[in-house]
């Protein structure tokens, strides 16, 4: 129990917003649960406004949930020890375009507790890992979407850490870098790590995740295995869900 | 506490080198343009006077620069971070969100103090070639300036953090300003309007009190009759240094609680 | 924990500050009933906390006022007389109102006043203020001082102003005013020479001894006086009216 990767237990989170005396609530997550298995690429689906990101910020504590809990190979997800085992991509990653990934991963690595001895050699592994070892000391304001991206990948994976948490991995490329990160993902699972990551992309998640999960207005509607009429498993799921809850 | 310290320094580190990419230094060159055009003017209009005036608009001038670059990069670093998620990627990592702050608040405040020195230097240039023999207040008009500025860079992130739009914050760190230099005349006010029926001085008094007194550090003002290091010249500093502890204390806990 | 320290931390700082504020050495306030507000001055100074650069901006003002190179002088009809630069005497005052402590102003302006355009009235009114002011300042600073600390004699360079100096060199320009106002211009030449040789003693002050001492025909030391001028002077027409006088006086002590 306590080795699993991630687990969330009955996590919820409502947002206030007050605007010219009107207050209003709105129910971002209510009371989901999960559990990810070791060396599993897990995906978290649903619709613009879902929940995915809040889901995301809640598991990286970059927000404060009402209710529930957050474990990390059996530590608080907010813990020291737990982000030291999590890597993160956030969606559309960005990075001051003054800079070459050399200086942008050494500033990374050196809050990522990695040693000082050993940070060089993970720089130049992420580096080759993500074929951008030819472009170390390019800026990155001449760098295209995709090495954008496979950058945030390097920085994700520079402590090497045993979880990896991708929003939107897919967003914002174009079929070569789809494909590519794909591949990424499906190589670091050979590599033993645990992949859960977010999407609006049903067609990509069939191709690469193990389990899915569908997450409607704040809810987890189903967990089930990928399959080839996910798609259409997907809309049938939610039109029941809005039917039964109207 | 090595580790938290090295992620302090690594993020400080971090803050100089963004602004330098960013070539913010550029605004030095502005400065010793107007301090240099006001040495050719002030020896037409007041020859006599010329070291006191250009000293005074050099003054000033550092002051000024020093005030709206701390406090418009302090703004717009942390407002655009939060915006970018930039900030994401730094507290998804073992990174305490104090960690964070101390870190950029010190990061602002070295390049603050670079840009002091170096402005300083510029003038302290110019009025030896105008015949000026060294005195040390210059070194006393400089650490006032920038005990000035530290107060300012953390209010402004204070600001950046309640805020979530720069020109709001700017405003409010601009009219903080004028309010700390204004604010020995609000006791006077309160004088004023007491002898005219309206009885707030104890309010203002109060206001007075809170708000950072800038007139203290002032030290530009007053330096040909007050010897720098002087214990009064010191307490200055400290009060100052005290004061903006005091709030980037408020911004880390504001900062806590806040939803990213 | 955190809370806890920002407790402490700010119950120090408001005992600490309340102690430390009011013993500031602070300026007299911009806002009394006779201060103009509208200036832009006020504005620099009191929100810009910029005094002594507001006092130097409205300072050149009044120069480039007075000075009559290339432009009709400013004047106005009083009681059928006219009256040259009637503005004059509130720039002066702005200025010492911004930056008491500019020292030279308040000498400079009365000697303009009495000396130049001979309004004796309007600068003693000013000398008045003037003294006034440099008491209040003298106050303020002494009672600032926390402690004669060894830090202070050990890294200080360059010495305090002694204000009590420049209070009695006002005192003694006054007397100087009236002495002329009544016709006793040897007692006035007197009095202006125990300041006329004073560190930072303005060079008006020399210029007005070299004056009284070529109306009292005493050329030698007329002389002696420009001679003097024209060697300290950094401004040219200053420096090219010394030259002048002491083309003149030369000729005038050769023919006697």
């Amino acid at each position: 129990m306590n080795n699993q990767p991630l687990t969330i237990k009955n996590l919820s989170k409502t947002y206030l917003q007050a605007h010219i005396g009107k207050k209003t609530a709105t129910k971002a997550l209510r009371g989901i649960n999960l559990k990810l298995e070791n060396n599993e690429i897990f995906s978290l689906i649903g619709l613009n406004g879902s929940g995915k990101t809040t889901a995301i910020k809640l598991i990286l504590g970059l927000i404060h949930p009402d209710t529930g809990k957050v474990k990390i190979f059996g530590n608080p997800h907010f813990s020291s020890s737990s982000k030291r085992k999590t890597g993160y991509l956030p969606e559309m990653p960005y990075f001051n375009r003054n800079f070459t990934p050399i200086e942008i991963l050494k500033f990374w690595g050196s809050l990522s507790d990695i040693p000082r001895d050993k940070l060089k050699t993970r720089i130049q592994t992420v580096l080759k890992y993500t074929s951008l070892k030819n472009e170390e000391h390019r800026k990155l304001n001449s760098f295209s979407r995709g090495m954008l991206q496979r950058l945030g990948l390097a920085q994700a994976l520079l402590s090497d850490p045993e979880l990896l948490i991708l929003d939107e991995p897919m967003g914002g490329l174009d079929p070569r870098g789809i494909i590519e990160i794909r591949d990424h993902m499906k190589k670091l699972k050979e590599r033993e790590k645990t992949i859960f990551f977010s999407s609006h992309s049903i067609s990509e998640v069939e191709k690469v995740a193990d389990r899915v999960a569908v997450l409607h207005k704040g809810k987890i509607l189903k967990i089930t295995k990928p399959h080839s009429r996910l798609e259409d498993e997907f809309l049938t799921i939610i039109s029941d869900y809005e039917r039964n809850n109207k | 506490m090595k580790e938290t310290i090295s992620k302090i320094y690594q993020i400080a580190k971090y803050t100089v080198l963004e602004n330098m990419k960013r070539r913010n230094f550029l605004i030095l060159f502005l400065f010793i343009i107007i301090i240099m055009g006001s040495g050719i003017l002030f020896s037409m209009l007041a020859p006599d006077k010329e070291l006191r005036v250009i000293t005074d608009l050099g003054t000033a001038s550092i002051e000024l620069f020093a005030f709206l670059t701390a406090a418009f990069v302090s703004v717009k670093m942390i407002l655009q971070e939060m915006e970018n998620r930039t900030v994401y990627l730094i507290l998804a990592r073992p990174v305490k969100r104090w960690t964070y702050i101390t870190g950029r608040f010190l990061g602002i405040t070295a390049q603050t103090a670079f840009y002091i020195i170096f402005m300083t230097s510029a003038l302290a240039l110019l009025l030896l070639i105008k015949g000026w023999s060294w005195d040390f207040y210059i070194v006393g008009i400089s650490i006032s300036i920038f005990f000035k500025v530290l107060i300012v860079i953390s209010f402004s992130i204070m600001f950046s953090l309640i805020s979530t739009s720069s020109a709001s914050s700017f405003l409010s760190i601009f009219f903080l300003w004028s309010l700390g230099h204004f604010s020995d005349d609000l006791l006077v006010l309160g004088e004023m309007l007491t002898e005219a029926g309206i009885h707030i001085a104890p309010l203002l008094r109060i206001i007075y009190y809170i708000i950072p007194n800038f007139s203290i550090l002032n030290y530009k003002d007053f330096y040909h009759v007050r010897a720098p290091l002087s214990a009064n010249f010191l307490f200055s500093c400290g009060y100052a240094l005290g004061y903006s502890l005091v709030i980037l204390l408020i911004s880390i806990i504001l900062f806590d609680s806040k939803e990213l | 924990m955190k809370k806890k320290a920002l407790l402490i931390l700010f119950l120090l700082l408001t005992v600490f500050s309340f102690n430390m504020i009011d013993k500031n050495p602070v300026y007299p306030s911009l806002f009394t009933k006779e201060f103009p507000l509208s200036t832009p001055g006020v504005f620099l100074s009191s929100t810009l906390g910029m005094r002594r650069l507001a006092a130097n901006i409205v300072w050149i003002q009044s120069l480039q006022y007075y000075s009559r190179v290339g432009r009709t002088p400013d004047s106005t009809e009083v009681n059928g007389e006219k009256k040259l630069f009637p503005e004059l005497i509130h720039y002066w005052q702005q200025v010492i109102r911004l930056d008491p402590l500019f020292i030279s102003a308040h000498l400079t302006g009365p000697i303009t006043l009495g000396w130049n355009l001979e309004r004796t009235e309007e600068a003693i009114k000013l000398l008045d203020e003037s003294i006034q002011t440099i008491e209040k300042m003298n106050t303020l600073l002494d009672a600032n001082e926390l402690l004669e600390s060894e830090i202070e004699h050990l890294l200080m360079v360059g010495d305090k102003r002694n204000l009590e100096e420049v209070k009695w060199k006002l005192l003694t320009l006054k007397t100087v005013l009236i002495f002329l106002e009544e016709g006793e211009v040897g007692e006035a030449s007197r009095e202006l020479e125990s300041i006329a040789f004073k560190e930072n003693a303005p060079e008006e002050i020399r210029i007005m001894l070299a004056q009284i001492y070529q109306q009292e025909k005493s050329y030698d030391e007329a002389l002696k006086m420009w001679l003097y001028i024209n060697n300290t002077t950094r401004c040219d027409s200053v420096k090219g009216l010394s030259a002048r006088k002491i083309q003149k006086l030369k000729k005038a002590i050769f023919l006697n």
